[in-house]
């Protein structure tokens, strides 16, 4: 079974540095598909599967956290893995993301290791739970 | 008494995340920027009990380098010089989430914005240098130049 990612930020280069990350990480991963902000992300969440979100917060047109929000509100969405990548470290904000149910935070710059370390525990779990 | 950080955290901070983060490696510099060097320039808002912009600006062939290392591809790739303006954006950012930790500590609330990206003359990047109360200048181990600063928002 090969698991599909979905990238969430505006900024293309942050895009490729998340992919490759994925990508070195010897996971299981199949389709990588990409979006440049939050409105684009809802689009291809309610288009075809995906197992982990990899999403930025600040982003024009709808951010991260406005994204969690809608995906919340959205049944079959509201389950899917949602793991934040971000500059900003405000411990409030990390707790409030953790509280709307973002699987994980991880603070930019961020190692290879740290993205298959997060991304591979959501997929084992995901595979645990489905088996 | 600002909570900004000093000239000195601010030098300390860019240099060690340049390394980090991108692996360029930089010492300060006097060297004065002239209208010879064309600078891709980022900008990105600092906002918690104050406000501040940090500008982030390098020169065009750094640009390619930050991107060729951030993306694992050749620097002197059509890839790398196409998304050498938004790798300065994404140093800028990654920059501006370390200073925002600086300004009020992990506990602290505050946001940063979205960088904004524009590509200018050196000799206009010296003159706000020149007139910002906390800035740092590098030039790289290839030669290459870079300046960073904040300014109270709305002041530059």
């Amino acid at each position: 079974v090969s698991y599909r990612i979905l990238i969430v930020d505006d900024s293309p280069v942050s895009r490729k540095m998340v992919r490759r990350a994925v990508q070195m990480s010897g996971l299981e991963v199949g389709d990588i598909i990409e979006a440049g902000n939050g409105q684009e992300a809802l689009a291809a969440l309610a288009d075809s599967w995906v197992d982990v979100v990899l999403a930025d917060i600040n982003m024009p047109v709808m951010n991260g956290i406005e994204m969690v929000a809608e995906m919340i509100k959205r049944d079959f969405m509201a389950a899917t893995p949602v793991v934040i990548i971000s500059s900003e470290q405000a411990k409030e904000r990390v707790q409030a993301l953790k509280a709307m149910g973002v699987s994980a935070y991880l603070p930019k710059p961020f190692r290879p290791e740290q993205i298959k370390e997060v991304v591979g525990g959501l997929l084992r779990a995901k595979k645990g739970a489905e088996s | 008494v600002s909570d900004a950080p000093s000239t000195d955290q601010l030098a300390l901070i860019a240099e060690q995340l340049l390394a980090q983060a991108a692996f360029v490696f930089a010492e300060l510099s006097q060297e004065e920027l002239s209208d010879a060097d064309t600078m891709h320039v980022a900008r990105v808002s600092i906002k918690g009990e104050e406000a501040w912009q940090l500008t982030l600006a390098v020169q065009t062939n750094l640009g390619r380098e930050l991107a060729g290392n951030l993306l694992g591809i050749e620097e002197t790739s059509d890839e790398a010089g196409d998304a050498s303006a938004d790798a300065v954006g994404e140093m800028a950012n990654i920059l501006a989430g370390a200073l925002a930790a600086e300004f009020h500590g992990p506990e602290g609330p505050c946001r940063i914005g979205i960088p904004t990206l524009t590509l200018d003359s050196g000799a206009k990047i010296q003159a706000a240098l020149a007139a910002a109360e906390r800035k740092a200048s590098f030039t790289t181990e290839n030669g290459s130049r870079l300046a960073v600063f904040l300014t109270p928002e709305g002041t530059s």
